[in-house]
Formats: C-alpha cells, sequence, structure tokens
C-alpha cells in the first residue's frame, strides 16, 4: 500500500473530526474550520481554553 | 491536534496565497499554530515555511500494516464497540484522556453519527477507560483518537483497542491500515509507539511539525 494513501485517509480522517464540531460548540467556543489548497485548517478559539 | 493544519501540500502545489490565506485564518484567531507536513508534499513547501519563521518541531511517526491478525492482547480490560448510544462516553473519555478542555467532549461525542467512524471503548469492569477510533474510505482504514483516562493507563487497554479495531478492518475488507503517534525520542515516554509496533504496524517515516512564528 502506497504511502500517499496511508497520508490520505488520516488527512481524510482529521478533515472528518474537524467538521464534526457541532454548531453550537463552535458558536460558544470559537471553533473554525477552513478548507486551502487541499488541506484542513482548525482553529480553537481562545474561549475554549478558558 | 487543534491550531494546526492537515493534510498540506497532499492534493497538489500551494501557492503563496494560499499560504497567506492560511496565515490569515490562524491570525484572526488570535493564535500560532503547527502545519504538518508529510515528506509526499511538494519539496519546496519547507523552505518556504522556514523562510516565512515556520520552525520544525517535534514529529510524528507514520505507520501503516495490512489488516492480517494482530498479536493476541493481554488485558484485564473489556473491549467494546460503541454504538451511537455510547457517543457521550466515548466523547468524555477522549476528552479526558488527551486533557482537552471541555468542549471537546461534546465534539468527540458527535462521531458516533459521523460516516465511517467505528467507536471503541475499554471498560474496567462498568467503568469507562479507553478509547479509540477506525476510520475507513476508499477501502483504507485510520486508526486514530487513542485516549485512556489516567486512572487507568498501563493495563493495556490501548493495546487491546488496537487489535479490536484491526480485527474489524479485516472483517470490513478493508485493504490496509495507517496510525501515528510523536516520534520516539529519549526524553519522551513511548507507550502508544511501543503499542502501534506490538500491534504489527510498520514505521514508514518521521512527518515533522511546523510551528509557525510568534
Amino acid at each position: 500500500m502506497s504511502n500517499a494513501a496511508l497520508e490520505f485517509v488520516e488527512a481524510d480522517g482529521y478533515g472528518e473530526i474537524f467538521r464534526a464540531a457541532p454548531e453550537s460548540v463552535r458558536r460558544a467556543h470559537g471553533v473554525e474550520v477552513c478548507d486551502v489548497a487541499g488541506a484542513t485548517c482548525i482553529l480553537l478559539g481562545a474561549a475554549a481554553a478558558t | 491536534m487543534l491550531n494546526r493544519v492537515n493534510g498540506l501540500g497532499l492534493r497538489g502545489p500551494v501557492g503563496d496565497a494560499e499560504l497567506d490565506e492560511i496565515d490569515a485564518f490562524f491570525r484572526a484567531g488570535g493564535t500560532r499554530y503547527a502545519i504538518g507536513l508529510s515528506p509526499l508534499a511538494p519539496p519546496d513547501l519547507a523552505p518556504r515555511l522556514a523562510e516565512r519563521g515556520f520552525e520544525p518541531g517535534y514529529a510524528w511517526m507514520k505507520f501503516g500494516r495490512g489488516v492480517e491478525p494482530p498479536p493476541e492482547v493481554e488485558t484485564a480490560l473489556r473491549i467494546e464497540e460503541a454504538g451511537a448510544d455510547r457517543g457521550a462516553v466515548f466523547g468524555s473519555i477522549v476528552a479526558r484522556g488527551f486533557g482537552l478542555p471541555d468542549v471537546a467532549a461534546e465534539w468527540f461525542a458527535a462521531l458516533a453519527d459521523r460516516p465511517g467512524f467505528r467507536l471503541f471503548l475499554a471498560y474496567d469492569g462498568e467503568e469507562p477507560a479507553g478509547a479509540g477510533a477506525l476510520f475507513a474510505r476508499d477501502g483504507i482504514g485510520w486508526l486514530g483518537i487513542a485516549a485512556t483516562v489516567p486512572e487507568h493507563r498501563r493495563k493495556g487497554g490501548q493495546g487491546a483497542i488496537l487489535a479490536a479495531r484491526i480485527r474489524l478492518a479485516g472483517e470490513l475488507g478493508l485493504r490496509a491500515l495507517a496510525t501515528e503517534t510523536g516520534e520516539r525520542t529519549a526524553d519522551r515516554p513511548s507507550n502508544s509507539y511501543r503499542n502501534i509496533v506490538r500491534a504489527g504496524f510498520e514505521e514508514r517515516y518521521l512527518r515533522p511539525n511546523y510551528a509557525s512564528p510568534a
């Protein structure tokens, strides 16, 4: 199995985790997700750390 | 895992405008961030990140294996797949196991309804002790979200959850499995690393995490 396939499934898995954040959680804690150039960016807002 | 970028460069070239877009996203949130950079990404990315002030830090080791049956694991814990009704328990164990803020429990609980995910829990009697997930797509499985609450560590729970997920992957007809953990260094404990190797995974490569400048 190619290393690329192993990378893709992990990246897809993390992407699904990031997108699973319920809307109520996103609003209350400033969680944001964006997709750029095929990558997934996850931001946990400062409110969540308090 | 939080405040980070995953998969950068795996699906094609990455332009400066896209790096700027990523940077603006995190700066708007007022935080530094990390980019996990695979050796499969375009080779120009690492030097371009360095030019922007990123520094390579603690790396993750990428592992792969087939779906042949795993070695037997001895544990006093009981391993069960968690149905949708146990999502909240799964989320709670993951949040506690990773030492994440409370927000993470509800978040990880939501995976119980997410397509592609199969969740597992370890129990000491009736008390939930550990958690782990299998995510499957296009015939390949990824084993992630392995967490054990502090009072139940070193009981063999994670090794047994690994084995349960590998067996399920075989039953599902998957072709291969991937997982990862922090690189092995002299100054960091490596229980997770040892569990993964014992489960029959092979080291593939190190993937550095580039930390953004302050």
